[in-house]
């Protein structure tokens, strides 16, 4: 039987066989065609959510997960002192005036992702998005743009930001891993372990493993020039790369630029990046309760806010507005009416745990002058803060708060 | 890592990746096409049908596994897809036209390529077509038995009897055009 296999294998193997002429072409076309229809349905529907791929986009969190690796390596060598490799390893990211690297997100069930992208002091940061869009963020003295070109569709989509923080640092990949490995020293070392030198990305590199509860991470360096070769850290079930790093390269500031072509079509949106105030959160109440039918949200939780993106797309379906160009107006005008209502209501998550907040406004309508919704007490005050459905406020003595 | 590379590519609509994929293992997938439907325009039309449809279903594929062992998952698939509709039509015309032939005992267009391929192709025509698919799917495309079964709707033991007998005639087959 064994024999019978091998003869088998060996004819598999050895059979030569070729496609008729002009089969190949049939079917590279036919699939290549069903390829682009695929690229033009996923890049409509990119533009469709802007806001998810702006405000959402990977590298925005990954900024967070791959600084943190950074910040645990200086900070280990600042009090340790037993791994001085370390910290050559991580100066560059401090003292850089432009760097490229390639970040890559891949893990079990996660959809591998690739950006490639560019860094240019003070703030500047642009990278190529899978679906072919370009994003480049300009952030300086409170203000700024990130801009998203959509060179296929001819589209650009530019989200102003005002009142941004002094630190920008989550806004920018790059600037975001600055800004930890200064803010985390010093650190202890207590769990860096050195794994040696092997072949990393074509290089013979130094790695050092960082084993915290909230950390798992490796870091690779050229170890001749002690330069980053490889940064992976485990957030699972994500492992996100960040590779192909330069640091100082010369880029044409032009790069950078955000004038959008003459030729493309422009979606535009604002955003206040400024700390919420109460009056920003009478003023999310008041945009939720004009597209909710006079309602307010059922709870203070974020999943409300899927309950008013459902009830808007009801609405958008019952007006049976069919014509493209409409359709995407309408998703534009609620996406800067998400993006303002989603301005206030983190100021519940703002007030200090013995502000003694309660929201009661379900079953409230808005112009109900009598009825409260929510209602804290301010720091430092004695009495508190009550909202009432008219979107009113009244100093109230905790004797005489609502039952 | 390449495949995964290159099906990442294609999911961000990489007409290169695309084409690699198909360079790849167009040949594979046109090899077993062939030997189990014994048609070579037929075969073609599998490898050319399961590309298409690859892409059609790329932004929901998840690859697990090998590359290679779906693709010929999907070329076993419809390949016997094929070979049931060909069965159906022909029973219909042997029913309307009362003829004793039918297409499965007269081997079709055998391809020959070169001597190796003209061998099995021959040998493996003389097989129930049930038998070929788990011969083939075994020792071409490296799937173990509960993977061949699964989406054929047998037991596994079922798979390893196909694969037995069939097994068994090759060698008989073989043995017999050697000592010709």
């Amino acid at each position: 039987m064994k024999s019978a296999e091998d003869k088998i294998r060996a004819l598999i193997n050895e059979a030569n066989i070729e496609t008729g002429s002009g089969a190949d072409e049939r079917t590279l076309a036919d699939a290549l065609s069903a390829l682009e229809k695929l690229r033009q349905k996923r890049l409509t529907r990119s533009q469709q959510n802007v806001w998810r791929i702006i405000m959402k986009s990977p590298i925005v969190k990954l900024a967070v997960a791959a600084a943190i690796i950074i910040v645990a390596a200086v900070g280990i060598h600042q009090l340790g002192g037993s791994t001085p490799a370390i910290a050559d390893i991580v100066k560059p990211f401090l003292t850089a005036r432009t760097a490229t690297f390639k970040v890559t997100i891949s893990g079990q069930n996660v959809p591998f992702q690739e950006y490639d992208s560019m860094f240019m002091e003070p703030c500047r940061l642009r990278y190529t998005q899978p679906e072919g869009g370009i994003v480049i963020i300009d952030l300086e003295k409170g203000k700024g743009k990130f801009i998203t070109l959509l060179p296929q569709l001819k589209q650009a989509v530019v989200l102003e930001v005002i009142n941004v923080p002094e630190d920008p640092g989550t806004l920018n990949f790059f600037q975001e891993i600055r800004r930890r490995i200064l803010k985390a020293q010093p650190l202890n070392d207590e769990n860096v372990e050195f794994l040696g030198e092997q072949q990393v990305d074509g290089q013979l590199a130094i790695g050092y493993h960082i084993k915290k509860p909230s950390l798992d991470g490796v870091v690779w360096a050229n170890s001749e020039t002690k330069m980053p070769v490889r940064v992976e850290v485990r957030e699972d079930p994500m492992i996100i790369t960040m590779s192909n790093i330069v640091f100082n390269v010369e880029l044409d500031e032009a790069l950078f630029s955000q004038e959008i072509p003459p030729d493309y079509s422009v979606t535009a949106y604002r955003k206040d990046m400024s700390e919420p105030t109460e009056e920003d959160f009478i003023e999310s109440f008041k945009i939720w309760a004009e597209y909710m039918d006079g309602n307010f949200p059922p709870k203070m939780d974020r999943s409300a806010l899927d309950e008013f993106r459902k009830r808007q797309k009801e609405k958008m379906k019952d007006e049976k507005i069919t014509e493209p160009s409409k359709v995407i107006d309408g998703v534009v005008r609620l996406q800067q009416v998400i993006i303002d209502m989603v301005h206030g209501f983190p100021f519940v998550e703002s007030l200090p745990a013995d502000s003694d907040w309660h929201y009661v406004g379900k079953d409230v309508k808005f112009g109900d002058a009598r009825t409260p919704i929510f209602w804290y007490r301010p720091k430092g005050s004695a009495n508190y803060h009550v909202i009432y459905g008219d979107l009113s406020v009244k100093d109230v003595s905790p004797e005489n708060l609502p039952k | 890592m390449e495949d995964k590379l290159l099906v990442f590519r294609c999911k961000r609509g990489s007409r290169d990746a695309l084409a690699r994929i198909y360079q790849k293992y167009k040949r594979d997938l046109l090899l077993l096409a062939a030997t189990l439907l014994n048609d070579n325009g037929i075969a073609e039309d599998v490898v050319h049908d399961v590309f298409v449809r690859f892409v059609e279903n790329i932004q929901n594929f998840r690859l697990t596994g090998s590359l290679k062992g779906y693709l010929l998952t999907c070329a076993a698939n419809c390949a016997r897809n094929r070979n049931r509709a060909a069965a159906g039509r022909a029973s219909i015309e042997v029913g309307l036209e009362d003829t004793e032939s039918s297409s499965s005992d007269e081997p079709a267009e055998v391809i020959v390529c070169n001597e190796q391929l003209r061998q099995l192709s021959a040998a493996m025509a003389q097989l129930p077509y049930e038998q070929r698919e788990v011969v083939m799917l075994h020792l071409h495309a490296a799937m173990t038995f509960d993977t061949i079964a699964e989406p054929q709707g047998i037991s596994v033991n079922t798979a390893k009897s196909r694969y037995r007998y069939g097994l068994g005639k090759l060698r008989l087959i073989l043995n017999h055009e050697a000592n010709k």
